[in-house]
């Protein structure tokens, strides 16, 4: 299990996090939800050991996360930044094959890395540069490095796979992919922590959402019982109604108000 | 296709690598030769081998052994040891433009070469007998590591390092370490001061077998380490926040790297003075044969480093016989052309940032 318990963080005299606790099960995807400045990305990175909290602890498989070595930690758990970048001209392969540890054999490493570039669409692109790809085809090149690293890690199911906003600069046919690959993965075993601007998305896909506001954790659980008109209004300080049908993940619509068309007399 | 083996879009997507690699070498092969044989005295392939099998005539014997070989082993030393250096700092700090001499270190070591140059009668007695024969390759140690670490603190905060600041903090410290070699020569003696004025326009020519050995042990060995970072400075092309996710010992790494490249400048600075571009230069047209990967990258610019160096000699040497102008300034005249080039093309492709 990937557990924060208690973390509080701060950047000099703004404190980002506050007493946040967040579990994430093998097997379970997690869509981390809130207004832009609630903490997602900071709780996401403390998640991933980029740093000691000032207060609580990240714990991986009851280990101290920044206790570990950061190799070690890189077999555990594989992270999508939000803005992947990359500054050699490295062709699509060359970029996942970063991910391969030095003693994979090579037949299986080229195996791994054609079957994830096809989960993320670009099996056709391996022998591109990287810099001649769109800005979504390269943040899905990305993705397929992380799963790359989390599949060839020696432990893949009870690896931790974790991505910031990785669907923001994505098509909404890409999307829903990129969305049933983390489904994917979680029913492959990994526990899989998403942080999502996209609330229809996480009511769709995730099995639970966490949801931040200011630093805080104000709910956790099924997107179905969480997400409420009311709760979504206050803490994104607009009108939002959710529309609930029986069977189906509740849709999140926002409320435009005056400016917006209304239709085709408008 | 295999993945792995992917080949590079350039000149390796033609030719394959393994031949790339056959011909750097030869190249190498070609230009010690032509240093060791080409001069005042000419030395056939029949003089060299005698002298080698230790059966040459004296004349020929104390030119090779004295000289040229000294001479040729430093160029090869310098020439790897600055192209590592350049590679590794441009792979670690994610940008094409870090050069040892550009951002400094290389005026370090002289700063701290000069000062033993100079003030080392005052101190160099109270050094351990062991230590003293090493006191200038110390001194330009001392001053690399210093503003390696500088460097390393002040342009890789964010991950990236922003090409600008970085330059200017070059031309900062290098407009220091001008004013602290001026000053070392204002208070300097004639000898000294003409000890120095040579040294510090670089040159492979002064190399008598200690200093040669020095240099070689320390930049072949630093070199050996640098080379076998090739994965760890590829994971730093991702940033160094996705590098660290990817298993990298960020800190320990870039210490590393900070240690081996000052070792490596401070030797090579120590033995044949101020040598600009080298290390910029080199890694730059080792990318465009074997293509980004750095496992490729460091053993092709090593060969190039060498190749350039010994090419630079042999062209200033044969250029005005039998006066034997600095080297450095040769690798000076064309890198600094090339540099404007290269900065150009970025500016022209409008990223500030590597």
């Amino acid at each position: 299990m990937l557990e924060a318990q208690g973390i509080t963080v701060s950047f000099g005299k703004t404190t980002v996090l506050r007493d946040v606790s967040l579990r994430v099960r093998p097997g379970e995807l997690v869509a981390l939800c809130g207004p832009n400045g609630a903490g997602k990305s900071t709780l996401l990175a403390a998640m991933a050991g980029d740093f000691q909290p000032e207060r609580g602890q990240v714990f991986i498989e009851g280990a101290i996360i920044t206790g570990l070595p950061p190799a070690e930690l890189a077999r555990r758990r594989a992270v999508l930044e939000q803005s992947p970048s990359l500054s050699a001209g490295f062709s699509v392969g060359e970029l996942l094959a970063l991910s391969i540890p030095r003693d994979v054999p090579p037949e299986q490493a080229d195996a791994l890395i054609a079957r994830k570039l096809h989960s993320v669409g670009l099996a056709d692109r391996i022998g591109d540069n990287c810099q001649i790809l769109s800005g979504g085809q390269r943040h899905r090149a990305h993705l397929a490095r992380v799963l790359v690293q989390l599949a060839a890690s020696d432990t893949p199911d009870t690896g931790y796979l974790m991505l910031d906003e990785p669907t923001s600069s994505l098509d909404i046919a890409h999307q829903i992919t990129t969305m049933r690959i983390a489904r994917r993965a979680a029913r492959e075993g990994a526990g899989v922590l998403v942080v999502l601007h996209d609330l229809n998305l996480a009511a769709a896909f995730a099995d639970r959402v966490a949801l931040m506001h200011d630093g805080r954790m104000v709910a956790d659980g099924p997107g179905a019982e969480i997400f409420t008109a009311d709760r979504l209004s206050a803490i994104y300080e607009t009108e939002i109604a959710v529309e609930r049908e029986d069977g189906q993940a509740p849709r999140i619509l926002p409320v435009y108000g005056p400016d917006a068309h209304a239709g085709p007399e408008a | 296709m295999a993945v792995t083996t992917t080949l590079p879009r350039r000149v390796a997507g033609v030719f394959g690598r393994r031949p790339l690699f056959g011909a750097l070498g030869a190249l190498v092969v070609l230009v010690a030769f032509a240093e060791v044989a080409l001069g005042p005295v000419r030395l056939g392939p029949v003089d060299l081998f005698s002298v080698l099998i230790g059966n040459g005539e004296p004349g020929p014997t104390a030119i090779l052994l004295q000289i040229r070989l000294p001479r040729m082993v430093l160029g090869l030393a310098v020439g790897m040891g600055l192209a590592l250096s350049g590679c590794a700092l441009q792979g670690v700090l994610r940008n094409p433009l870090a050069d040892p001499g550009l951002i400094g270190v290389t005026a370090g070591a002289a700063v701290g070469a000069v000062t033993v140059i100079v003030l080392g009668n005052f101190f160099i007695g109270e050094l351990p007998a062991f230590v003293r024969p090493y006191a200038l390759p110390l001194g330009a140690f001392v001053g690399s590591i210093l503003v390696t670490g500088f460097v390393f603190t002040f342009a890789s905060r964010s991950g990236g390092t922003n090409v600008a600041m970085l330059i200017l903090a070059g031309v900062a410290v290098n407009a220091i370490a001008g004013a602290l070699i001026g000053a070392m020569v204002y208070i300097s003696d004639d000898q000294q001061l003409r000890d120095l004025t040579f040294w510090s326009m670089g040159s492979i020519a002064s190399g008598n077998w200690m200093s040669v050995a020095v240099t070689s042990v320390v930049a072949v060995a630093s070199g050996l380490f640098l080379l076998r970072m090739g994965r760890t400075l590829d994971l730093f092309q991702l940033g160094e926040r996705a590098a660290f996710h990817a298993g990298v010992d960020i800190e320990r790494q870039k210490r590393r790297i900070a240690l081996l490249t000052a070792l490596s400048v401070g030797a090579v600075t120590a033995a044949a003075g101020p040598i600009g571009f080298i290390g910029l230069v080199a890694p730059h047209m080792a990318r465009l044969i074997v293509g980004p990967a750095h496992r490729h990258v460091l053993p092709a610019a090593a060969l190039i480093g060498g190749a350039l160096i010994l090419g630079a000699d042999l062209g200033v040497r044969l250029a005005v016989p039998p006066s034997e102008p600095p080297i450095g300034l040769a690798t000076s005249m064309i890198g600094g052309p090339f540099f404007l080039w290269l900065l150009m093309r970025r500016m022209n492709r409008g990223g500030g940032n590597a």
